[in-house]
């Protein structure tokens, strides 16, 4: 009985996957079973790049939802951001046999792929539009005091969606995913410092939006 | 020490939220909050900043998934993934490296080494065929000697 053999057997039983799902150990006789959820991202890519599938769609669940909450608050609406993680996606397994951990985080290479991605469509798609629901009145909102409120919030939240989409993407990195600076810089292909304008012009944008002396300042 | 200035520049950048600073910058920005009102103002507005886009930013997320919308859209990304990366080829490590991969894991330099080892192989050819030439021929006349460097066509018009 050949090693392979025995080592396809012990896994089936053990853990229910076939004998493409373990991998060589140092010792080619000596084989275990791949346990994807465990893995590391840096462990999934190399086995993607062996054309692992599996551990591909790992990948996919574990950084997929991230991926697209970043490129909806990027790209023009959401079935683009849609289209463009699934291209990202598809990018990085094509490309999964040169990705250097060395050099990167698995996340970093990731998202930078998929910011690129859509500031290439907003280039090509610009303005975008405000969804349709999006300045839609409250039935139940009636007092003067939550009106204004819900207006201030609209009008913010319409001011961020037209935002430049470096300083969109440096605010998704950095509030939302909570990267460091320096880390939204690599994704972004900028300097930490850079980073530091792009958010803080977000920033002053979104303080013009709102009047320099409304009383939201007031904490 | 952190000036006013720049704690301000930080705050404008990051908001009031310390997880958000380089962490180089942390204990020096607390010292400076203990120690200035100004700084204490500042991180205030910062954090009044940061309320209001925090609830825009919810909002804005609100509208672009209802309930149960990411979940499906993560759904359809791993089917859509799964079925293009099925119809492609698998990826092979190491194939079509460029840039900079080249040159950290030395394939730049082999193949620097590759055009180096084509041209000496050529240039050996030619001073081979040359040293073969000069063995099998006789040695020119000294007499004679404009006559190796003379064309034969014209040689035989003079003639």
């Amino acid at each position: 009985m050949s090693g392979g053999h025995v080592a396809g057997s012990w896994a089936e039983t053990w853990w229910g996957v076939s004998a493409a799902d373990v991998t060589k150990d140092v010792n080619p006789s000596v084989r275990r079973p791949r346990a994807y959820a465990e893995a590391a991202d840096e462990a999934l890519v190399s086995w993607s790049a062996d054309g692992d599938g599996r551990a591909f769609d790992e990948i996919v669940r574990r950084h997929g939802p991230f991926a697209l909450r970043l490129a909806a608050r990027i790209a023009p609406d959401r079935l683009a951001a849609e289209d463009i993680v699934q291209e990202a996606m598809v990018r990085a397994w094509r490309q999964s046999g040169r990705f250097d951990p060395k050099r990167a985080r698995f996340r970093t290479w990731l998202y930078r792929i998929v910011v690129n991605l859509c500031i290439d469509r907003r280039r090509r798609v610009e303005p975008d539009a405000l969804p349709d629901a999006f300045d839609a009145a409250d039935p139940g909102a009636a007092a003067d005091e939550i009106l204004a409120a819900e207006e201030r919030g609209v009008a913010l939240a319409a001011a961020l969606r037209v935002l430049p989409a470096r300083q969109r993407a440096a605010m998704t990195l950095v509030y939302d995913e909570g990267l460091s600076g320096a880390e939204a810089a690599r994704v972004l292909g900028l300097s930490a410092k850079a980073v530091e304008r792009l958010l803080a012009r977000a920033r002053a944008a979104l303080r013009e939006q709102m009047g320099a002396d409304h009383d939201w300042k007031e904490g | 020490m952190l000036s006013l200035k720049r704690f301000t520049s930080l705050a404008n950048s990051y908001g009031a939220d310390p997880a958000r600073w380089p962490a180089e910058t942390r204990a020096d920005a607390q010292a400076l909050i203990a120690a200035s009102a100004e700084a204490r103002a500042v991180l205030s507005a910062a954090r009044a900043e940061d309320v209001m886009i925090g609830a825009a930013r919810r909002r804005e997320e609100a509208m672009l998934w209802r309930p149960g919308e990411q979940d499906a859209a993560l759904a359809r990304l791993r089917s859509g993934v799964a079925d293009r990366i099925a119809a492609s080829p698998s990826p092979r490590p190491g194939q079509a490296r460029h840039g900079w991969g080249m040159v950290s894991d030395g394939s730049l330099l082999r193949m620097q080494l590759g055009w180096f080892g084509l041209a000496a192989s050529g240039g050996f050819a030619v001073a081979a065929g040359l040293l073969i030439g000069s063995l099998f021929s006789a040695a020119p006349n000294p007499t004679d000697l404009l006559a190796v460097f003379q064309a034969t066509p014209i040689h035989i018009i003079v003639d």
